[in-house]
């Protein structure tokens, strides 16, 4: 049984079968715009007449803004970004369970089908990438969505009130290049994420990986730092808009080399993991 | 009869590794804030008690301030509180589905009846889960006693403090403090119990014990993200709905702890908790 056969069931069995999951995705993205919009209200009542339709690039910006960087002060504790948080606990959520869950069941005999534990990793691994894929696929279908009910423009400019109107501080605009390496760095962060997560579930289980990524998110945010991988998936800390923000060389430099290890890592705890022993609770 | 079964419950929920698992990642949290209150303490208490005279008084750096709960100066203090639902689901929420799913619940439900089974288990749940949410906050104020005086706070210190006069049972905080902390840790305690049991009351309802406990978790994420994004800024909702904030002191931004809300969300847990129980007694458990 070949790689891609091993792919194919993963595909048809953790992802077109929890389509539900993503139906979710969608519903919460449109919460997601429903809040940008709300952000915008709230600025109009501020600065009337001040800011038009809102662009793609506007939307994009505005589901991944996070939060600028947290200075502490006794009078304003910190208030973690709900929606940022929740966007990308989401994207964990996704990819948790399945390749665990798999194991215990159908994937042991895959393996041994297969004559290849080496195999089963590698296309758990592309599950990842294809679960990252079609999220943020969701993601960018009901942003079209809401921008044409909004009637904006389908371009990736960001309009210059947008910062703003999302509370990013001393924003800067006009960068070379657009948002599009918030655009590259998005999706490879989440992978990078997401397979950190699946090389920590099998070696401490999936619960306590899934407390790993919600402290590193939280740690992250609380902390503007380019060894924090949190930091790269905010619009609002990225150099695209502020200046001295999280570059894209350094992010995408982190995530490859995450991906890198948790791919590495992984195969090697595979190779030599008792699959017969494995044991079911949590 | 029911103490037997209720003592067995509860030899199960606190002699299991994910008991012990919520419990060490929650002591660890409370002592990494309790140490990163040291290292402000030893920086600021020198300064504050010999401007005490013309600033704050010396009450300003007493323990009570640096306690977690009305402390808000520790990142680990705030994971602690971000994380705290689903410690407290960790521990023993996840047995009743487990149970149900291997059988054994069909055989001790025969035995023992199937009512007193489910009291006992979600009775477990409540103790264990209140217990895991519990007692990383007394070992933090513990520990914070070990450096700082146990003064009673005093109101001319209260922007130190960030305790103020809309903060729930702020006037215990300023006259009896000791109350003041057996008070909040009870309340901690309550809403992890209740939480706990109503995390397992979802058990016939979702298929995964993953999904058991991270879908009402991340709800409540859900729920702090409505009240954050759009509640207040559409409609300047100001009362504190999640526990991630009500269940601490210091306020954020321009919102508040009320009372009614946390007596309202607490009843709808426990209302739901005990209807799910009184249905699932009908259920075949075979």
């Amino acid at each position: 049984m070949s790689l891609y056969r091993i792919l194919a069931f993963d595909l048809r069995n953790g992802v077109a079968r929890h389509w539900r999951r993503y139906a979710a995705i969608a519903a919460f993205f449109c919460l997601s715009v429903l809040a940008l919009f709300a952000a915008r209200k709230a600025y109009l009542d501020v600065y009337p007449s001040s800011v038009g339709p809102f662009t793609l690039g506007d939307c994009v910006v505005g589901a991944f803004s996070g939060m600028k960087e947290y200075v502490f002060d006794p009078r304003n504790p910190f208030d973690f970004p709900a929606l940022w948080l929740l966007t990308f606990l989401l994207a964990a959520y996704l990819t948790l369970h399945y390749p665990y869950r798999d194991l215990l069941g159908v994937g042991r005999h895959l393996v041994v089908a297969a004559q290849s534990r080496v195999g089963w990793w590698y296309a758990k691994c592309l599950w990842v990438l294809a679960s990252v894929g079609l999220f943020y696929a969701v993601c960018g279908a009901v942003l079209c969505l809401a921008l044409l009910l909004d009637g904006g423009a389908f371009t990736l400019d960001v309009s210059p009130r947008t910062p703003g109107v999302l509370a990013f501080g001393h924003a800067v605009l006009g960068q070379p290049g657009g948002i599009w390496p918030l655009l590259v760095l998005l999706p490879l962060a989440t992978v990078a994420l997401c397979l950190l997560q699946l090389f920590l579930s099998l070696v401490i289980k999936p619960l306590p990986s899934y407390l790993c990524t919600v402290s590193l998110l939280f740690l992250s945010s609380y902390f503007k730092t380019p060894f924090l991988l949190g930091n790269y998936l905010m619009a609002a800390r990225s150099e695209v808009f502020i200046t001295g923000g999280m570059g894209f060389a350094a992010g995408a430099v982190l995530a490859g080399a995450l991906i890198i290890v948790s791919v590495v890592a992984g195969r090697a705890w595979v190779q030599q993991m008792d699959i017969i022993e494995k044991e079911s609770i949590l | 009869m029911m103490g037997d079964l209720l003592a067995l419950e509860l030899r199960k929920a606190f002699h299991n590794k994910w008991f012990a698992m919520a419990l060490s990642v929650g002591c660890f949290l409370a002592s990494v804030a309790a140490w990163g209150c040291f290292q402000q303490f030893e920086k600021s208490s020198p300064w504050l008690i010999d401007m005490s005279k013309y600033y704050y008084p010396p009450s300003s750096v007493s323990a009570y301030g640096y306690w977690m709960v009305a402390d808000a100066s520790q990142p680990a203090g705030d994971l602690y509180f971000l994380l705290l639902p689903l410690l407290a689901a960790i521990p023993f929420s996840w047995s009743l589905l487990s149970e149900r799913r291997s059988g054994y619940a069909a055989h001790l439900a025969a035995r023992v009846g199937k009512t007193r089974y489910l009291v006992a288990k979600h009775a477990a749940a409540f103790i264990a889960g209140g217990t895991a949410a519990a007692v990383p906050l007394i070992l933090n104020f513990v520990l914070c006693i070990c450096f700082a005086p146990l003064l009673v706070p005093t109101v001319q210190a209260i922007t130190m403090f960030g305790v103020y006069e809309d903060a729930l049972w702020s006037i215990f905080f300023y006259n009896l403090p000791l109350l003041y902390c057996g008070l909040r840790t009870a309340l901690v305690f309550l809403f992890a119990g209740l939480w706990a049991s109503a995390v397992m009351a979802l058990s016939g309802m979702v298929k995964s014990r993953i999904a058991l406990l991270l879908l009402p978790y991340l709800f409540l994420v859900l729920l702090r993200m409505l009240e954050q994004s759009i509640l207040y800024t559409l409609f300047e909702l100001r009362e504190a709905l999640t526990p991630f904030f009500y269940l601490r002191t210091v306020p954020i931004g321009s919102q508040y702890t009320s009372a009614w809300v946390i007596a309202l969300e607490f009843a709808v847990m426990g209302a739901f908790a005990l209807a799910v129980l009184l249905v699932r007694r009908r259920e075949d458990f075979l």
